[in-house]
């Protein structure tokens, strides 16, 4: 639960430092809070110029990651939230390993990028490529979807299903909840915006993005 | 295995159902996902330059 420094009833304001956490808490959500407040307490980038890149570019990609249902921390949680926390622990840390070992990849990759050319627009064109991809897949994927009142065929990716057995349902499984192809996409982003923001790669502001990008049971306490 | 137990079951024609309208949506739902997730890395390699 943050800390509510704020009296009850005054208005928000962006330029107290007591209250900019929970002002960016109720604006992007605590995800996003929690990244910027892991940057700040590291001394890696001033006030005014966190702030210039989080609105900049973090934000789309947290408003993105906090979008999507938070299914992957409250699954399995029974409706009267009796054992929410102690099962929210364990599925939270699962995911924020996994997502900050992506996001490290990918500002590992960016941060070789830009030492090697000297300049952030490479880093940027990639981001660019990475995000095109996918849209054209989408108007691909749109554009083919199947019409009319016939039968469709069955996709390539659900022919498997049909056929599963007990070994390749395990594998299904592992590969949509472990791999999560979509949350791919979101590392990316932010594993580029973090290379490209020339933090040092493998010190305490990397970690500190890293460990703090991504939800904690604290942060469901609300 | 799975399908073969259902299949004979009272359930299985709305399972049935089911499957036809997925296999029907499955490539609208991944389309608008690639969709948000492409013009937001988009939006932001934008942004950086």
């Amino acid at each position: 639960m943050p800390q509510r420094t704020r009296p009850a009833g005054a208005p928000r304001t962006r330029s107290d430092p007591s209250n900019a956490r929970n002002f960016w808490a109720d604006i992007i959500g605590p995800q996003a809070s929690r990244c910027a407040h892991g940057v700040l307490s590291t001394g890696a980038l001033s006030t005014n110029e966190y702030r210039s890149r989080t609105d900049r570019r973090g934000l789309p990609l947290w408003c993105g990651r906090g979008a999507e249902p938070a299914a992957g921390d409250r699954r399995g949680a029974s409706p009267n939230g009796a054992d929410w926390h102690a099962q929210g622990c364990f599925v939270s840390v699962r995911t924020r390993g996994r997502l900050a070992a992506l996001v490290t990849v990918f500002a590992f990759v960016v941060d070789l990028i830009d030492s090697g050319f000297g300049s952030s627009s490479p880093a940027a064109s990639v981001q660019i490529v990475v995000g095109v991809a996918p849209m054209v897949v989408a108007i691909i994927k749109w554009r083919s979807r199947p019409r009319g009142e016939a039968e469709p065929p069955l996709p390539g990716w659900m022919r498997p299903i049909e056929s599963a057995g007990v070994g390749r349902a395990f594998g299904i499984g592992l590969l949509l909840t472990v791999g999560n192809l979509k949350e791919i996409g979101f590392a990316a982003g932010a594993g580029l915006a973090i290379g490209a923001a020339n933090v040092t790669v493998g010190g305490p502001s990397m970690l500190a993005w890293s460990s703090a990008c991504w939800p904690a049971p604290a942060s469901h306490s609300r | 295995m799975i399908t073969a137990a259902v299949r004979g079951s009272r359930i299985a024609p709305a399972l049935a159902e089911t499957r036809t309208r997925l296999i029907r949506n499955q490539s609208v739902m991944i389309a608008v996902v690639l969709l948000i997730i492409g013009s937001l890395l988009t939006g932001a390699g934008i942004a950086e330059i």
